[in-house]
C-alpha cells in the first residue's frame, strides 16, 4: 500500500542526497582543479627556470648550463625529479641523470596558442608525477647580435614534478568529503524523518478521526480549526460529506422505524384476534367467529396496502420501476379514477364537481391512474360528511395542470411540509388505519418518475388542494 | 375486578375486550383520551390499560392528568413505540408496567392480574383461606388438596373476595366490579352468584366460609379452628 509519509521520505531523501553527492563531487573536482593547477605552474615554473639555463649562440650552438649546474633534485636517489631536452628534430639534448635508461615521453601535443601542455607520467620508481612539455626558443648568449635562421629553431624541455603529495591531499579530501556525506546522509535522513512525521501530523489526526467514524457515529465532524488549508478544505469537504450521510441514515432509521411501527398494531391486533378466539373457543358462536375473521381480513388487506405500497415506493427509488409512454386524455383517466370512489362519496354526501378542459399529455397511464386514485381515495376519506370535492383540469402553457381539493379545517401551512413524508398523519395516534400513511408519498415519487410536479396548498383556510402540473403532449 | 382499556384500535378494542371479559374481568372501552379522562373520572378501576397514541389526548397526558388528579389506578401501558426513551418517559409519568405491540394475550392477561393482586395488596400469587388455595396467575383453586373447577364468574368472584379476606365487601363494590355496572340494581344477582359460589366452595357440614354480614356485604374467611 502506498504511504505519502513513506514516499516523501524516500523521494526527499533521495533527492537531498544526489543535491548533497553533487555538491560534494563538484566541491572535490574543484579542489583538484585547484590544487593540480597550483601543481601544474610549479611545474612549469621549474620547466621555464631550467629553460632559462639554455642558451645560444647566433650562429645557433647551445649553451646548456644545466649540465653544469649542480641540481640534487635531478640527482638524487630518493623521490628523484627528471627532465630531458630535446632538440628541433626531436634529438635529446639533455636529460637528468635520474632518468638513467629511462625516457621521458615528448608525443604530447601543445595546442597552438600555447607552449606547453601538462599531463601526468609513471616513472619506474613506481610514484606518480606530474610532467609539462614546454616549447621554447632558448635566449642568445648576447642579445644584441642578430640571430640566424638556426637561432630561432624552438626546443622542447620536459620535466617532472611528484604528485604523489598532491595525491594524497586529494585522497583526504575525498576522505574527508566522503565522512561529511555519510554524516549528512543520516542527518538528512533524521530530520526528513522529523519534518515529514511533523507536517503529516495534522493528516495523521483526520486518518485517526475518520477511523472512529462509523454508521452509529455519523454526528462526529472534522475540526477545521488550526489545519492547514489543504487539509482544511479536504475536511470541509468531508463534514459536509457527513451531514449528507447522517441526514440520509437518520431518513433510513425513521422510515425502517415507521414501518415498523405502522405494522406493529395490525400485527398486534391480527394476534389478538386469534389468540382470543384460540383461548375461548367454547364462547365463540357463529357471529362471533364471523367477525374475528372479517377483522382479519381487514387487517390482511391494510397490511397488504402498506406492503405493496412499500414495495411500490422501493422500485421508485431504485429506479426500477418502469416507465410506457403514451398519450393520455387526462380527463378521461380523472373520471375512471374516480368511479371506484362514488360509492363511497355518495354514502357520505359528498359533493364531486369536475371542470376539465381536453387536455391529452404524453405520459404513464398505469402511474397516472395510480396517482388519482391516491388523491381520491384522500379527498373521499378526509372530506368532512357533506363536503364538497372539486377536480379542475386547465392548460398552463405547455403544461396540463390538475387540481383535486377537499375541505380539511385540521390541515394548517406547517403541515404542507410533512405531506409526502412517509407515514405522517395530522393525527399522531393513527387511527385512520384504512390508510397505508404512503399515498401522497407514492404520489410524489410517481411524478419525479414521469417528470411531472406536484404540490400541495391551502387555496383558502380549511381547504386543501393537490396540483399535478404535468408536460401535454 | 373492574378494568378499563383505552385504545383506539376498533378491532383492539373488540379483541382485547371480549378476551379479558372471558377471562373474568369487567372492561369498560374508552376510544380516545377524552373519553378515558372521563372514564377515570367517572368509575373507579383496579387496572387501567392505556395506549400511547391516542387521538385528542394522547396517552401520556392521560396518564400525567390521571395523576395529577389524583388517581391511583394501575397503569399498563400498551403501545407500538418500544424505544427505551418511550418506556422510560411512560415510567417516570406514573405507569405500572409497559406491553409492547404485538404482545401475546396470555402476557397481557398475566400482567393484568399482577397489577390486580398489587393493587389489593397481595405479592404472592396463592392465597391460602383455609381449606381453600387460589393460584391467581394460573387461575386454578385447590379445596382440601384437591382440584376445583369453577366458572369463570364463580373464580372472579372467590378471587374478589379472597384477595379481601376478612374485610367485609359490600354488594355494590362486588356488582361495580364483577357484574359490568349492567345489573339491575333490584336484582339479587350478586346474592345468587354468592350463593352459587358456597355451594362450590363449602365443605359439607361445617360453617361456610362466605359469611353474610346483615347490611353490610359478604366476608371471606378461614373458619375458626
Amino acid at each position: 500500500m502506498k504511504s505519502i509519509r513513506r514516499t516523501l521520505r524516500r523521494q526527499l531523501l533521495l533527492g537531498l542526497t544526489l543535491l548533497f553527492a553533487g555538491l560534494g563531487t563538484g566541491l572535490y573536482f574543484l579542489i583538484a582543479e585547484l590544487l593540480e593547477n597550483q601543481l601544474d605552474q610549479t611545474v612549469e615554473s621549474r620547466a621555464r627556470l631550467l629553460a632559462s639555463l639554455v642558451k645560444q649562440e647566433p650562429n645557433g650552438d647551445l649553451e646548456i648550463e644545466m649540465t653544469d649546474e649542480p641540481m640534487p633534485e635531478f640527482e638524487r636517489k630518493k623521490k628523484p625529479e627528471y627532465f630531458q631536452l630535446f632538440g628541433p628534430g626531436g634529438e635529446v639534448l639533455a636529460r637528468s641523470k635520474s632518468l638513467g635508461v629511462q625516457q621521458l615521453p615528448r608525443d604530447k601535443k601543445i595546442k597552438a596558442r600555447n607552449d606547453r601542455a601538462f599531463f601526468d607520467v609513471a616513472m619506474s620508481d613506481g610514484r606518480p608525477r606530474r610532467a609539462v612539455i614546454l616549447r621554447f626558443v632558448p635566449r642568445l648568449e648576447h642579445p644584441d647580435e642578430h640571430p640566424t635562421a638556426q637561432a630561432t629553431k624552438s626546443l622542447e624541455l620536459v620535466t617532472t614534478l611528484d604528485r604523489s603529495e598532491l595525491d594524497e591531499v586529494l585522497w583526504q579530501v575525498l576522505a574527508a568529503l566522503a565522512g561529511a556525506g555519510g554524516a549528512l546522509f543520516f542527518g538528512v535522513a533524521l530530520i526528513v524523518s522529523l519534518v515529514v512525521g511533523r507536517g503529516l501530523k495534522p493528516l495523521a489526526g483526520v486518518a485517526e478521526r475518520a477511523t472512529g467514524i462509523d454508521a452509529s457515529s455519523l454526528n462526529a465532524r472534522f475540526p477545521i480549526e488550526g489545519l492547514p488549508d489543504e487539509l482544511s478544505a479536504i475536511c470541509q469537504r468531508l463534514n459536509d460529506l457527513l451531514a449528507r450521510l447522517q441526514n440520509s441514515f437518520e431518513r433510513e432509521r425513521r422510515f425502517s422505524s415507521d414501518v415498523a411501527h405502522e405494522l406493529r398494531t395490525p400485527i398486534a391486533e391480527l394476534r389478538t384476534l386469534a389468540e382470543v378466539a384460540l383461548k375461548f373457543p367454547d364462547a365463540a358462536d357463529a357471529a362471533t367467529a364471523g367477525d374475528t375473521a372479517r377483522d382479519a381480513l381487514d387487517v390482511a388487506v391494510l397490511m397488504e396496502r402498506v406492503v405493496n405500497n412499500l414495495l411500490a415506493l422501493a422500485r421508485c427509488e431504485a429506479g426500477r420501476q418502469e416507465i410506457v409512454e403514451e398519450p393520455v386524455d387526462v380527463g378521461a383517466a380523472v373520471h375512471e379514477a374516480w368511479r371506484p370512489f362514488e360509492a363511497r362519496a355518495t354514502e357520505r354526501h359528498l359533493r364531486a364537481s369536475f371542470s376539465l378542459a381536453p387536455v391529452t399529455v404524453k405520459t404513464d397511464r398505469a402511474l397516472l391512474a395510480a396517482m388519482l386514485t391516491n388523491l381520491f381515495s384522500n379527498a373521499v376519506d378526509h372530506a368532512p360528511d357533506g363536503g364538497d370535492i372539486a377536480c379542475e383540469l386547465r392548460t398552463d402553457g405547455d403544461k396540463a395542470e390538475l387540481a383535486i381539493s377537499n375541505p380539511a379545517g385540521d390541515l394548517d401551512q406547517t403541515d404542507l411540509s410533512h405531506l409526502f413524508e412517509p407515514f405522517w398523519r395530522k393525527d399522531a395516534a393513527r387511527t385512520d388505519r384504512d390508510h397505508s400513511g404512503l399515498g401522497l408519498t407514492l404520489v410524489a415519487a410517481y411524478a419525479k418518475l414521469m417528470g411531472a410536479d406536484a404540490a400541495a396548498f391551502l387555496p383558502e383556510p380549511g381547504r386543501f388542494c393537490v396540483r399535478l402540473r404535468l408536460a401535454a403532449g | 375486578m373492574r378494568l378499563l382499556l383505552v385504545e383506539d384500535s376498533r378491532r383492539l378494542q373488540k379483541s382485547l375486550g371480549a378476551g379479558l371479559r372471558r377471562a373474568g374481568y369487567v372492561v369498560d372501552v374508552a376510544g380516545d383520551g377524552e373519553e378515558g379522562l372521563r372514564a377515570v373520572d367517572s368509575q373507579s378501576y383496579d387496572v387501567v390499560v392505556l395506549d400511547l397514541m391516542l387521538p385528542k389526548v394522547d396517552g401520556l397526558t392521560v396518564l400525567k392528568r390521571m395523576r395529577d388528579g389524583g388517581h391511583d389506578e394501575h397503569v399498563l401501558i400498551l403501545t407500538a413505540r418500544d424505544t427505551v426513551g418511550d418506556r422510560v418517559a411512560g415510567l417516570n409519568t406514573g405507569a405500572d408496567d409497559f406491553l409492547v405491540k404485538p404482545f401475546a394475550f396470555e402476557e397481557l392477561l398475566a400482567r393484568v392480574q399482577a397489577l390486580g393482586r398489587r393493587r389489593s395488596g397481595a405479592k404472592n400469587p396463592r392465597l391460602a383461606i383455609g381449606p381453600l388455595e387460589i393460584d391467581t396467575s394460573g387461575r386454578r383453586v385447590w379445596l382440601a388438596g384437591a382440584d376445583l373447577v369453577l366458572s369463570a364468574r364463580e373464580y372472579t368472584l372467590l378471587e374478589f373476595l379472597a384477595s379481601r379476606a376478612g374485610r367485609v365487601v359490600s354488594r355494590d363494590e362486588i356488582e361495580h366490579h364483577l357484574f359490568d355496572g349492567r345489573a339491575d340494581p333490584t336484582s339479587n344477582v350478586v346474592d345468587a352468584a354468592v350463593c352459587a359460589l358456597r355451594k362450590r366452595i363449602d365443605p359439607p357440614g361445617l360453617p361456610s366460609l362466605i359469611e353474610t354480614r346483615r347490611g353490610l356485604g359478604y366476608v371471606l374467611r378461614a373458619p375458626p379452628p
